[in-house]
């Protein structure tokens, strides 16, 4: 199978002013600038098939957006190739434009003081997509997305929520084969996130589309991806499925547990990360698991018992820790 | 095609958004209306002192100060809102979006805003050199405003291709404002024909900052002082310029680093 993305050796280093603080420090700048590299991505490879979605993690700043506006064509790497569609993505030929898009949560695209629709039209003109095509698109989205009145109203009297919906429409509007969406659901509520996150699911499911997804909220990696990338300080640190990074980086299970004393040691059968009055939280190498469940039930007087997989928070929190 | 209709929504959607800001239309017309009054004004002083400045009467000026209008009315129609709405995407990251789309970019830039009041100051212009061709600037004949209109659509080449050579260093300095303001106050040089000017003034004018070429050369030309085969040069200049401007473009794109996330 045709990789839909690979990326081999993707390096980035950008060039930062650095000064220090003050005001004649300032002005000492304006003369004598003094540059450092800093190495926003290093070495990173990787390959994506068509269809795929994959989660790409990392902390704040470990390059997740570099990469990905790399393969997207708007930065130039330092070194490393990559392939997208075929295409080399810093090319930007239009042919390649129309396969891809991407989708930033922190930057809107569409003009404040109009109605969405208005930016609609301005994209089926830029991608030159027919009239009785858009019109299918366009309804297709809009059941998908909810946006029958949203489309109407000018953007600036729309929630956080409402525009990100039509955001991700108008970046749709094409159907391209490669979507980035970079933290797609940024700042929205509970019930918002969950809508950005199904409809992100059954559009892979309908067009086959091949989507990479940063996202700071597990649950959307967790519901979206069963494979993800992991990136920590520029560097690639996994690649594989979920369920492997889990079992990789928490070889732990927690227990909870409640008896019928507020001073019980427990100490010793694992790390107690929680104790408030009967109830205890221990965290158990998962091979243990069993033996210290029967240890527990044969030497103290349980009311109640829980055994569980870390949060995958906590997990990802272990994945940076390590390094 | 593709181009033709994406600068029609672009217009469209410029139009609409400059209709739900009427007072802006009001600003206009008064801006207008004293710059007008004022280049006017400044004209019928000078010639009463004098018949003839340099070779060129006072119709001449009247018609000079018409195709300046043109040329001011033309740059803050689309160049300048495409330009600052650009250096502002530089800044914000939302040029971003600019290079997703599949066009040529620096196209894209210069047909994304307009400023619909500014052809106040543009019909303006076309009124007077209209008035003044008709009142005998010298010249005036089939001919010469056949070439007219090739000088004046070259000397609007030439100055979108500096603005955006101007504009082009905000890839690496990132905030470049401050370039406009340097060269409206030179553009303000071109209410004069450029043939008045001292000799160095001159050539900074025809070569460095290109006002020549936008304002005195379409109004010579109208006014029968250019010969024919010095046109030439009103057609390699403005195709160096845009040449340079490309490539300085191309260069340009490739140190984009956009804002971080």
């Amino acid at each position: 199978m045709v990789p839909a993305i690979e990326a081999r050796g993707l390096t980035k280093s950008f060039k930062v002013p650095v000064r220090q603080s003050g005001l004649g420090a300032a002005v000492r700048s304006l003369f004598d600038r003094k540059f450092t590299l800093v190495d926003a991505v290093k070495d990173v490879s990787f390959t994506i098939h068509p269809g795929e979605i994959v989660g790409f993690l990392g902390p704040n700043g470990a390059g997740k957006t570099t990469t990905l506006k790399m393969l997207s064509g708007l930065l130039h790497p330092t070194s490393g190739t990559a392939t997208v569609n075929g295409h080399v993505p810093w090319q930007r030929d239009n042919a390649y434009l129309r396969t891809i898009n991407m989708v930033m949560g922190n930057r809107h695209q569409l003009s404040w003081d109009l109605p969405a629709g208005d930016t609609y039209k301005l994209h089926q003109a830029i991608y030159q997509i027919p009239e009785a095509e858009f019109q299918r698109t366009l309804e297709e989205l809009t059941d998908l997305l909810d946006l029958r009145d949203l489309l109407t109203k000018p953007v600036r009297n729309l929630s956080l929520g409402e525009r990100m919906k039509c955001e991700l429409g108008a970046a749709l509007l094409h159907r391209p084969e490669v979507m980035f969406l970079d933290e797609p659901t940024l700042g929205l509520d509970v019930t918002m996130q969950h809508r950005i996150r199904d409809f992100v699911q059954s559009y892979n499911l309908r067009h086959g589309s091949t989507i990479l997804l940063t996202s700071h909220y597990m649950a959307d990696i967790a519901a979206l991806c069963e494979r993800v990338v992991v990136i920590h300080r520029g560097q690639l640190l996994f690649d594989g499925p979920l369920a492997r990074l889990v079992a990789r980086f928490a070889p732990v299970k927690r227990l909870t547990v409640e008896l019928d004393t507020a001073d019980a040691d427990l100490g010793d059968l694992g790390t107690l990360v929680g104790h408030n009055g009967f109830t205890y939280q221990l965290e158990v190498a998962k091979d243990e698991t069993t033996e210290v469940t029967s240890h527990l039930l044969a030497n103290y007087n349980l009311s109640d018992i829980a055994v569980e997989d870390l949060p995958i928070e906590r997990v990802i929190e272990q994945v940076f820790a390590t390094e | 095609m593709q181009l033709v209709r994406v600068i029609g929504v672009h217009a469209r959607i410029g139009i609409l958004k400059d209709l739900q800001y009427r007072v802006n239309l009001a600003g206009q017309l008064i801006n207008s209306a004293l710059g007008f009054l004022l280049a006017i004004g400044s004209i019928l002083v000078v010639f009463r002192h004098t018949d003839l400045l340099g070779d060129w009467t006072q119709t001449d000026l009247i018609m000079l100060i018409g195709v300046f209008s043109i040329v001011r009315g033309f740059i803050n129609l689309f160049i300048r809102p495409g330009l600052e709405a650009y250096l502002e995407g530089v800044r914000t990251g939302l040029f971003d979006y600019v290079l997703l789309k599949p066009l040529d970019s620096q196209i894209y830039v210069s047909i994304r805003e307009f400023r619909i009041w500014s052809l106040v100051d543009l019909l303006t212009g076309v009124g007077l050199v209209a008035w003044s061709s008709w009142n005998g600037a010298a010249g005036a004949s089939i001919g010469s405003i056949l070439l007219f209109f090739v000088a004046i659509l070259a000397g609007f080449a030439v100055v979108m291709a500096f603005w955006f050579i101007l504009g082009t260093t905000a890839f690496w300095f990132i905030k470049v404002d401050n370039i406009f303001v340097i060269f409206d106050s030179l553009f303000q040089t071109a209410r004069w024909p450029v043939t008045i000017y001292p000799g160095s003034i001159r050539t900074l004018l025809t070569f460095v900052v290109p006002v020549a070429w936008a304002v005195t050369m379409p109004a010579a030309t109208l006014a029968g002082k250019m010969e024919a085969h010095s046109l030439w040069l009103a057609l390699l200049v403005p195709a160096f310029f845009i040449a340079v401007s490309r490539i300085f473009w191309n260069i340009g794109i490739r140190h984009y680093s956009g804002a971080s996330a």
